[in-house]
């Protein structure tokens, strides 16, 4: 079943095409993997396709909801999570109220009885908690609850934002670049939490520079360049394309 | 450490009820219920510079709106006190829904200006429409609050111990509320604007609605100031809306520390009392008003509140640092 799926996606700066006509898909259960070389436009889709930038053509639907220009926060509430390439966390807060930042709004509490704290609210507030307990005890950051994000360093930081991204029990997750400037060890571990989210039932589609992280992950990998699609299919098919090889070492 | 805090706070509640038996002074008296009146406005600004993050400018505008609305009410249709008095806070509350609408879409600096645009605009509107407002003269004589409690008879606030009472009771409801907000979800969604506004988005926060809600709210307590100051002072004038008073609160809100309530009730109730107390030397007045500030932001430029938060950080390690020894 599609859960993701873009038709004739076009987006252009000033004249400049960054996605031509992109159609792209992710199936419900699916790891994806997006490559291409530098400003192929990989992150672009991503800012197309939850509302961050406008789209210049084409649609964007989401569940078989057309979400095309969807404001950013309501495509998060449909179930649509996503990280960014450069980190972004709140470093100010410590690590647990940056978990329980990322649920906020998810739960659907009125504004008055969260100002009033009704049993409800608290009630809510419980299960926000215990969910992030879950979530820090599975990448192991239970020990950095207490500590500003800050103080985290860098591949912690990346994982903080996964599991942020994860907090609200999100359809899929938008992932820009994992592992970059990450240590082995670090990608490694992000490596085997995606698979385990994986089979219980999460959806990810990953945006990677790095090709062993890629090949070995994904179920399926499109490749873009110049912002057209030039290639979709199983890792080991992508690995032969000449049209791909082309793209990322010249002829 | 739990019998120092229930002293504390018997000792503040007995201060607090019984001010006007322990201050004999007029004087002083007024000062207090002026600083009243100022921890609720500037409480109300902090909303939107501290927690929400932007400059508006439109803050004496809504203090000018609540304290028109209710003379009006109360002088030119004969509405009784208590309601013209609960209308003042809502009306404020709808002039800023209407003017955050456009001006909450602008970057901060826009937003700075427009705002100023609109402060300038409702001075003008006051001295202009003469019919309504008497114009630059202002409106003398306005009564004093007579509230009617159904069977049980009628309340006249004229004295200053009527008035302390009464502004006391509306700096805790307004101390409760704001508390409670910030600590409720629209507390935490003004948070990760504040800090991130992408990635709030990204988290499902409805960035443009929880300003316009931060705006409006900030405004509904900064019309109850303007419709109790009136009411205190008995008169209302353009000189409600003046950029004044933009200056004043944002020494109050900074110098108190932006983003902590207890910061700001401090910095209303200290820069009330300066200027006041160096009325006894007009001439350095203002210079040593001056001094006073840069001293303040050199030595404290987290605020009063800040510096507090620091000194409790540092007891909280020093304490911890000493059962980990252990």
């Amino acid at each position: 079943m599609v859960l993701l799926e873009t038709t004739e996606l076009t987006k252009s700066f000033f004249g400049l095409t960054a996605l031509d006509r992109v159609n792209f898909h992710v199936d419900r259960g699916e790891i994806v993997g997006l490559i291409g070389p530098n400003g192929s436009g990989k992150t672009t889709l991503f800012n197309c396709a939850t509302g961050v930038l406008p789209v210049s053509g084409g649609r964007v639907k989401f569940k078989g909801e057309d979400i095309t220009n969807h404001k950013t926060h309501e495509i998060a509430l449909k179930g649509l999570s996503r990280t960014f390439q450069i980190i972004r966390i709140f470093p100010k807060m410590m690590v647990m109220e940056n978990m329980l930042l990322a649920i906020q709004q998810h739960q659907g509490e009125r504004i008055i009885s969260s100002i009033f704290r009704t049993p409800e609210v608290r009630r809510l507030e419980k299960h926000a908690r215990e969910r992030a307990s879950e979530l820090l005890d599975f990448v192991g950051l239970t020990p950095l609850r207490d500590d500003l994000a800050a103080h985290l360093s860098y591949g912690q930081q990346k994982l903080l934002e996964f599991i942020m991204a994860l907090m609200p029990n999100p359809e899929i997750v938008l992932l820009d670049e994992p592992a970059a400037a990450v240590n082995p060890t670090m990608i490694k571990k992000m490596m085997d939490h995606i698979v385990q989210l994986n089979k219980r039932g999460y959806t990810f589609c990953i945006v990677e520079h790095n090709m062993d992280v890629v090949m070995e992950l994904c179920h399926r990998v499109v490749v873009l360049n110049y912002g057209e699609k030039i290639a979709d299919g199983k890792p080991e098919e992508i690995r032969n394309n000449r049209d791909v090889i082309e793209a990322y070492f010249g002829r | 450490m739990n019998i120092v805090r229930l002293l504390t706070l018997i000792g503040g509640s007995v201060l607090l009820v019984g001010m006007p038996y322990f201050v004999t002074s007029s004087y002083v008296m007024h000062i207090i219920i002026l600083s009243g009146i100022y921890i609720i406005f500037a409480l109300s600004y902090d909303i939107v510079v501290g927690y929400l993050g932007m400059l508006s400018l439109a803050h004496p505008a809504f203090y000018g709106v609540g304290a028109y609305t209710s003379v009006l009410l109360v002088m030119k249709l004969n509405v009784p006190f208590l309601l013209a008095f609960a209308l003042a806070g809502p009306l404020a509350l709808i002039v800023a829904l209407i003017v955050g609408y456009p001006a909450l879409r602008l970057s901060y600096h826009s937003f700075a200006i427009v705002t100023l645009a609109f402060t300038l605009m409702m001075r003008i509107l006051w001295i202009n429409w003469e019919t309504l407002t008497n114009g630059p003269m202002g409106i003398p004589g306005v009564p004093r609050p007579r509230i009617d409690i159904p069977f049980l008879g009628t309340i006249n606030i004229a004295t200053s111990t009527g008035y302390y009472y009464f502004i006391l009771i509306l700096v805790i409801l307004t101390c409760l509320f704001i508390y409670l907000m910030i600590n409720s979800r629209v507390g935490r969604a003004l948070l990760s604007i504040r800090e991130n506004e992408v990635l709030a988005e990204t988290l499902g926060v409805n960035a443009f609605k929880y300003r316009m809600i931060a705006f409006a709210i900030g405004a509904f307590f900064a019309g109850i100031a303007g419709s109790f100051t009136a009411h205190y002072i008995t008169f209302v004038g353009p000189e409600f809306t003046d950029f004044y008073y933009i200056t004043m609160l944002l020494i109050m809100v900074i110098l108190g520390g932006s983003g902590t309530i207890h910061g700001v009730i401090l910095g209303a109730i200290v820069f009330t009392f300066v200027p006041e107390y160096l009325r006894i030397t007009p001439e350095f007045r203002d210079v040593i008003y001056g001094f006073v500030l840069v001293l303040t932001i050199i030595f404290m430029p987290g605020g009063i509140g800040g510096r507090i938060n620091d000194m409790m950080e540092r007891r909280k390690a020093r304490t911890d640092g000493v059962v980990r020894n252990n």
